[in-house]
């Protein structure tokens, strides 16, 4: 009884998991580079500067 | 008194009723679609021939010689990432939802709950994005591969695009499983775990089907996820270490370069053809179980 439970908590754990990785991951490698000039301006120098 | 509240239901809204004459019968637009679809493929099955189109493997438009267009390889690689998808997401799917509704404490599931219906709020690109950077890399090196953008990966993202789909689906048919079942094995001494697999599954098993299939439909048509997880090798898969290249994604990457009115054009909607009519397939089916089950429970 305790094996089954243990792997519907298991299934449950692996996809919350795995969606809490993704939005981390997003958000610690996107939250830094985010800035107000990168929302509002125009690119410059083809592209390598500026915003979108 | 509720004599006179039911006349009073009855009247149709003028908006119900416009839009009823609209849309006709049913999906009216979705058959307009298919038909013109449909009648833009003829053209291609008139050059290529529809045995050559299906079952030659050989997809090479652009060819010096003596182009080809058969879509074994893509259909391969369609049936592969999607096969592969709801073997990882009904499972764990149907698993997270018997733990929602049997298990899991309130406060859990309302917690728990919004978090899988964010993964369905979440753009494809960016779980396309998240293949590339994060599964990809975690696949090359747990399998040792020189890259990780291969069937497999587009399995796993295809799974985590239908999840929302089967847990939801698949908790609301486990809720509906009428309380008087348990309580009758409980009273019985049967526990947790015995009435969760011999009275709950046994009930709700057709529903839980269709909360699969309803995720096959959700697989079979996605487009972007898969386009940048499964690398688009344009060969006849292996296995689900190599790369694919779906229907989806060669009609995605291809129709905005094709020169219109050429077979080339033409074999893209029946790419598009063959397609809708795999995810037609799957819904009808999927709706059958649906509301066979509907009627059974009334």
């Amino acid at each position: 009884m305790w094996a089954g439970i243990a792997s519907l908590i298991g299934c449950a754990g692996i996809v919350v998991a795995f969606v809490a990785l993704l939005l981390f991951d997003i958000g610690r490698q996107g939250i830094p580079v985010l800035s107000w000039e990168f929302l509002t301006h125009f690119p410059r120098e083809g592209m390598t500067e500026g915003g979108i | 008194m509720t004599w006179t509240k039911e006349t009073d239901e009855k009247k149709p809204l003028l908006l119900e009723f416009l839009f009823r004459k609209i849309v006709g019968k049913r999906c009216f637009g979705g058959y307009c679609l298919a038909g013109g679809d449909f009648l833009s493929s003829w053209k291609a099955f008139d050059d290529i021939g529809l045995a050559a189109f299906l079952s030659s493997d050989i997809w090479n438009p652009s060819a010096f010689e003596e182009s080809s267009y058969g879509i074994g390889s893509l259909q391969v690689g369609t049936g592969l990432t999607t096969l592969g998808a709801i073997a990882i997401a009904a499972p764990l799917g149907i698993g997270m939802a018997f733990f929602l509704s049997e298990i899991a404490p309130i406060a859990l599931r309302n917690a728990m709950k919004p978090l899988v219906e964010l993964l369905a709020a979440v753009p494809s690109v960016v779980l396309g994005f998240v293949s590339i950077v994060l599964v990809g890399p975690f696949l090359a090196s747990a399998f040792g591969l020189p890259n990780g953008l291969n069937a497999l990966n587009g399995c796993i993202l295809l799974a985590f695009m239908a999840l929302p789909t089967v847990v939801s689906v698949a908790e609301d048919v486990t809720q509906a499983v009428p309380q008087a079942y348990k309580e009758a094995s409980y009273a019985l001494g049967a526990n947790r775990w015995e009435t969760l697999t011999r009275v709950t599954l046994p009930a709700c098993y057709s529903g839980l089907i269709s909360a699969a299939m309803l995720g096959v439909g959700r697989a079979v048509g996605e487009t972007m996820t898969v386009l940048m997880a499964t690398g688009n090798a344009n060969a006849f898969p292996s296995g689900f270490f190599s790369s694919v290249r779906t229907l989806t994604a060669t009609i995605a990457i291809e129709m905005g370069e094709v020169p219109t009115a050429t077979t080339h054009y033409y074999a893209l909607f029946a790419c598009a053809l063959v397609l809708f009519i795999l995810t037609l397939a799957v819904n009808v089916v999927a709706e059958r179980i649906a509301t066979r089950l509907r009627k059974r429970g009334q």
